[in-house]
């Protein structure tokens, strides 16, 4: 009778402890999201800085609390290196290890340059997060989503991830559509027309084009 | 004289569009997560965060399903109806022509993509920018609700056909309130003070709302994406709006173009961000205007 107590009681604390352990970290992934956002808005609603700086005060923070090679591995989903879903007769469209290298580091500062041309002068934002909940563990990695508002009106959720004893961002949804799976169909769409390269190609010059007229 | 003109204007699309679209499928269902903001929290409230002795899990996004090992506690009940993952099957890739709708005008409606693509940059950006630069914000603002407040019938009409008389009650108080206190429509004060929210309803959602599928994508010039069903309902939503009624013509059009031009300068920048953002902005532009409608007609 007394081992059943023991036992009960361990396992209580046992659990007990674990759903500490649970809200804690949901605590942190939220604690992360509002540093990123007061680091950002000091930059992006400071009247003295240029676009230009805040783009390059920016960047850094955005590489920190991002982790873009999670984000293009989903973004390639079925296509990756390590997918093993089946193509059929699209087999060759897989992404080597060396192509997925080229496109995590192409599509990273496509994303960023969305991010940051947003920005301008003029630009004010406040931001006020609503809730925060855990999602399915994945990949042996627990999962939250943040919910924030923009400017009291546009609802934008944060799907994090934790690994390595830390969270990182690894989905936007903007008013509830997911930034992974609207690139997600673009490029599984494309690659059913055009190899690896090919997108590889197409997203290169698309900033490089960004570039170019970023410099003018 | 104007309800004679009135109807057989509305009937004559009205019948055509039954006649055309009979047989066509309902839009796809939309069960897509929603963004799940609970914007009724004041701001100054903490944040809950998930405190149940048993974790409570939200739905999934569906982003790693594809990733699933068979080693994930979670996977075999992973039914997740929001899930809306592409690759959520075992399916060999392949060109998915399902839920898609048909785009028969696909030449004319890239030309008029191409066209309207122009007309932003050339006409549309460098007015709103100019339009900026001369007027105020407080202005700007007042001129949104004020072309809000006057196209009150076309969402009070598309509210009230679809059987919810408390948006078409809200929609006619907020008339009554913003048009009077509000100074004639240029403030808000049955959205600030009272939280009179608008619904935003029109009369091609409401033919949605009963059942009629989109039919072929549209792309007009001026007006940008549309589809048989939306253009028809843009139809009769001409003939619900005041503004198309001011005489002589002349001046219609020029309150509308005025309106246009202020409604750019609010979404200025949005265009450019989506162009950037993708490879193929057409495509893009199509399957994002039919899901946001298709979203719309689900909303309850």
């Amino acid at each position: 009778m007394k081992r059943i107590i023991v036992l009960s009681i361990s396992t209580l604390l046992l659990f007990t402890s674990t759903v500490r352990a649970h809200v804690a970290n949901i605590s942190q992934a939220t604690a992360l999201i509002d540093g990123a956002m007061q680091k950002s808005l000091t930059i992006i609603n400071d009247p003295s800085l240029t676009t230009e700086v805040k783009r390059k005060k920016l960047w850094p923070v955005l590489t920190t609390y991002f982790d873009f090679t999670l984000i293009s591995e989903l973004t390639l989903g079925k296509f990756a290196a390590d997918s093993t879903r089946p193509l059929g007769d699209y087999s060759d469209r897989r992404f080597t290890e060396s192509q997925q290298e080229q496109f995590t580091d192409a599509f990273t500062i496509h994303l960023g340059n969305l991010y940051l041309d947003r920005l301008n002068n003029d630009s004010k934002f406040t931001v006020s997060l609503t809730d925060s909940s855990a999602m399915k563990p994945i990949r042996n990695m627990q999962r939250a989503r943040v919910n924030s508002l923009i400017n009291s009106k546009t609802a934008i959720d944060y799907s994090l991830r934790f690994k390595n004893h830390e969270w990182r961002i690894y989905d936007i949804k903007v008013e509830g559509r997911s930034l992974v799976n609207s690139f997600r169909k673009e490029y599984s769409a494309l690659l059913l027309k055009k190899t690896p390269d090919e997108l590889l190609t197409l997203l290169n010059e698309k900033n490089l084009a960004h570039t170019e007229s970023n410099a003018e | 004289m104007q309800n004679n003109q009135f109807s057989s204007f509305f009937t004559v699309p009205l019948l055509l569009l039954i006649l055309v679209m009979s047989g066509c499928t309902t839009t796809k269902s939309n069960n897509k997560e929603s963004a799940e903001v609970h914007s009724e929290l004041p701001q100054s409230q903490s944040i809950p965060t998930v405190v149940s002795s048993t974790p409570d899990y939200i739905e999934d996004d569906g982003l790693f399903t594809e990733e699933d090992d068979g080693d994930d506690p979670f996977t075999e009940e992973d039914d997740d109806p929001f899930d809306d993952d592409p690759f959520d099957d075992d399916s060999p890739a392949e060109i998915d022509d399902s839920n898609k709708v048909s785009d028969p005008f696909y030449y004319f409606n890239k030309t008029m993509f191409y066209v309207n693509d122009k007309l932003y940059f050339w006409v549309m950006r460098p007015t709103a920018i100019g339009y900026k630069a001369i007027t105020p914000q407080f202005f700007r603002v007042g001129v949104a609700n004020f072309f809000h407040n006057i196209t009150m019938p076309i969402r009070f009409t598309s509210s009230l056909f679809q059987g919810d008389i408390k948006s078409s009650g809200t929609e006619l108080g907020r008339f009554v309130v913003n048009s009077t206190v509000g100074l004639l429509g240029v403030m808000d004060p049955a959205a600030d003070y009272l939280d009179w929210q608008p619904n935003n309803q029109d009369m091609g959602l409401t033919l949605g709302k009963y059942g009629i599928g989109n039919g072929p994508y549209i792309v007009w010039p001026i007006f940008g994406p549309s589809t048989l069903r939306d253009t028809v309902g843009r139809g009769a939503d001409y003939f619900l709006s005041p503004l198309s009624y001011l005489q002589p013509d002349k001046l219609s059009f020029a309150v509308q173009g005025v309106d246009k031009v202020n409604a750019t300068y609010f979404s200025l920048g949005d265009y450019e961000a989506f162009k950037q953002a993708y490879i193929d902005p057409y495509e893009r532009m199509k399957e994002f205007y039919l899901e946001y409608r298709a979203d719309k007609v689900a909303e309850k």
